[in-house]
């Protein structure tokens, strides 16, 4: 199975790119990103996510909670210090209550252990 | 009289104070995330899944199914008063709701999207009470060879139906498949594509995927520009609507129920086309076609309890042949799979204070939404007002943390960000999601019948074609696959996905 459909992934991916080659509105195509700096957004998030995963086990999961709001929060859409710290450390707190005192969740403490 | 006592079984199952609370708590979270665009019912349900571990099944599967019905629900509020729908099925009422609104009609417009949902809510769930247990004894004739061929007539269906290139679509279906031949063969137990990562040989995780493509995905479109949104600032009031606006909803939430019913059990993302169809109906039988899109009462009642009616169909092939139909319901079946029940035409039989009480459930449900969801509208446009540069790094959050804590695994959270990226890029050039998920919830199931039946046969392919019902649903298959390349029934196709774009 794995084979064949591989095989049948192959052949339409094969028509779809000999169909986009007959086309011919290659001017037409809208560009990629709808504004100027929506990669930098795009590829935040992504890093703020994949530091978020390394960074979990060892930091414990309020503290990494608390940066990662108020990473995204300043460098997607850059919001003032006070409203950045304020609502990362909301968020962490609240997180931390929820998920570890309410739900019981088993998640990484980190060296600090809290 | 049978009927009568299951239905006792039910209310005997909901009514018990940790089913009832779960019931309020799903269809609350469900309005919620209704409300809040860019956060869909799918989402929210594999979300809330891990957090419902150390719960009876029953009350579980209580609250998701509320998620789903509640979703709908929050999405009309959003169209009505922001003309954002919070939901793809509430597109459509955007049209008229918010056009009433703009009028000063908010209130009756809220109004009647409640009370349709409410009473086409229950029309469907009467439906499903009647439908499912005879046809779940219909589906106990099914053998291996059927259920293959019902699961890819499924598969080919919704395929059929998603907007956009067909190809693309059975590209998007056949990757969903690849994807879920990685892991552990269930009948030689090789390990198959897991290149050694220990996580993988359980398979590619079914919540990583939905919450990646959906989840992450979503957030990450919605960051390319900021949303911004006004709410209709005019004072909401009378939400009772009057006699004249019952008398022109009358049909329209008749007629839609029934048909969103129907459309339901059809594969594919049931509530938008049943919500679109109900549109097209009401236009085609309305005194003053011309009218539709200025603000007519019926453009709001047809639709809305069109998209609910469907949710209750939709619950019908889960039921009895234990087959999911759209994103939604492949995530329940996810999650019966994980409380260790099997849907399918067993179910109900072996599990029936689960049925029952799940039915009963929706019935209890609907009615909360009603009381619920008439005083909270205050609340619901307050919702609306945190801004999203707020809103989306606890989205994301919620998704880490969600995915994390299923199996405490780092793999899972990879695959869910590199999930993220492959959705992104797959919405960036119209790849539809739909049939991904619908291939990675059924491709284990169509495998393993695929291979049981050719067991049976001695590997001889023609077990799918010489028994009768496989062989009705493979030719259905047939046709259905070959119909783009005959040109009357393509252009058909794109006509109705034009007016459906409309």
């Amino acid at each position: 199975m794995p084979f064949w459909s591989g095989i049948v992934l192959t052949v339409m991916a094969v028509i779809l790119l000999l169909g986009s080659f007959k086309r011919e509105e290659w001017q037409a195509l809208p560009p990629f990103f709808p504004l100027a700096d929506s990669w930098k957004r795009v590829l935040m998030a992504f890093l703020a996510m994949v530091a978020y995963l390394f960074l979990l086990e060892s930091l414990g999961f309020t503290l990494v909670t608390f940066f990662f709001i108020a990473f995204l929060l300043k460098t997607i859409f850059p919001q003032k210090w006070k409203r950045t710290l304020i609502a990362a450390s909301t968020t962490a707190i609240l997180a931390r209550l929820i998920f570890i005192n309410f739900l019981e969740t088993q998640l990484p403490l980190g060296f600090l252990g809290f | 009289m049978e009927l009568l006592s299951h239905m006792a079984l039910g209310a005997q199952v909901l009514f018990t104070p940790a089913n009832f609370f779960f019931c309020f708590i799903g269809v609350l979270m469900g309005t919620l995330v209704g409300v809040l665009p860019g956060l869909g019912p799918t989402a929210a349900i594999a979300l809330l899944l891990p957090s419902t571990f150390h719960i009876p099944p029953v009350t579980a599967i209580i609250m998701l199914a509320g998620i789903y019905y509640g979703a709908m629900y929050g999405g009309s509020t959003t169209s009505i008063l922001v003309n954002i729908p919070g939901e793809a099925a509430s597109v459509i009422t955007c049209l008229d709701g918010y056009q009433m609104a703009l009028k000063g009609r908010a209130g009756p417009a809220l109004g009647i999207a409640a009370f349709g949902s409410f009473i086409a809510g229950t029309i469907s769930i009467i439906g499903l009470m009647l439908v499912a247990p005879p046809l779940a004894k219909f589906a106990l004739a099914f053998g291996p060879p059927e259920y293959f061929a019902l699961m890819l007539l499924g598969m080919v269906v919704l395929i059929y139906l998603v907007a956009g290139s067909m190809l693309k679509a059975l590209m998007i279906g056949v990757f969903g498949l690849l994807l879920t031949t990685i892991g552990m063969d269930s009948i030689s137990g090789t390990q198959r594509l897991t290149f050694g990562i220990l996580e993988f040989s359980d398979g590619v995780g079914l919540i990583p995927a939905i919450m990646g493509l959906f989840g992450v995905a979503e957030v990450i479109v919605n960051l390319e520009e900021g949303i911004t949104r006004t709410v209709v600032t005019t004072r909401i009031r009378d939400f009772l609507p009057n006699l004249q606006d019952w008398k022109n909803s009358f049909w329209p939430i008749l007629r839609g129920s029934v048909l969103g019913f129907f459309i339901g059990v059809l594969p594919g993302p049931a509530p938008v086309i049943s919500a679109f169809s109900s549109s097209a109906t009401e236009k085609k039988l309305s005194k003053y076609p011309e009218r539709f899109g200025t603000g007519v009462i019926e453009g709001v009642a047809g639709p809305e309890a069109a998209n609910n009616a469907a949710t209750g169909g939709a619950f019908i092939p889960l039921f009895t042949l234990g087959i999911p139909c759209n994103s939604v319901i492949a995530v329940l079946l996810g999650a019966f799979m994980i409380y260790g029940i099997q849907p399918g035409p067993m179910m109900i039989a072996k599990y029936p204070e689960l049925f029952w009480g799940t039915v009963m459930s929706m019935y209890l449900g609907n009615a909360m939404l009603l009381v619920l969801n008439l005083p909270l509208i205050g609340l619901w446009v307050q919702v609306l007002k945190v801004p999203y540069p707020l809103l989306f790094p606890i989205i994301l959050l919620f998704c880490l943390v969600g995915v994390f804590s299923l199996n405490y695994s780092s793999v899972e959270v990879a695959l869910m960000i590199g999930f993220g990226v492959f959705g992104y890029l797959a919405r960036k050039f119209h790849y539809e999601m739909a049939p991904l998920v619908l291939a990675l919830v059924l491709g284990p199931m169509m495998e393993n019948n695929m291979r049981l039946s050719l067991v049976i046969s001695q590997g001889d392919p023609m077990i799918f074609v010489t028994h009768p019902i496989s062989a009705g649903l493979m030719a259905a298959t047939f046709v259905l696959l070959i119909s783009p390349c005959i040109p009357w029934i393509a252009n058909r196709r794109k006509r109705l996905q034009k007016k459906v774009g409309e």
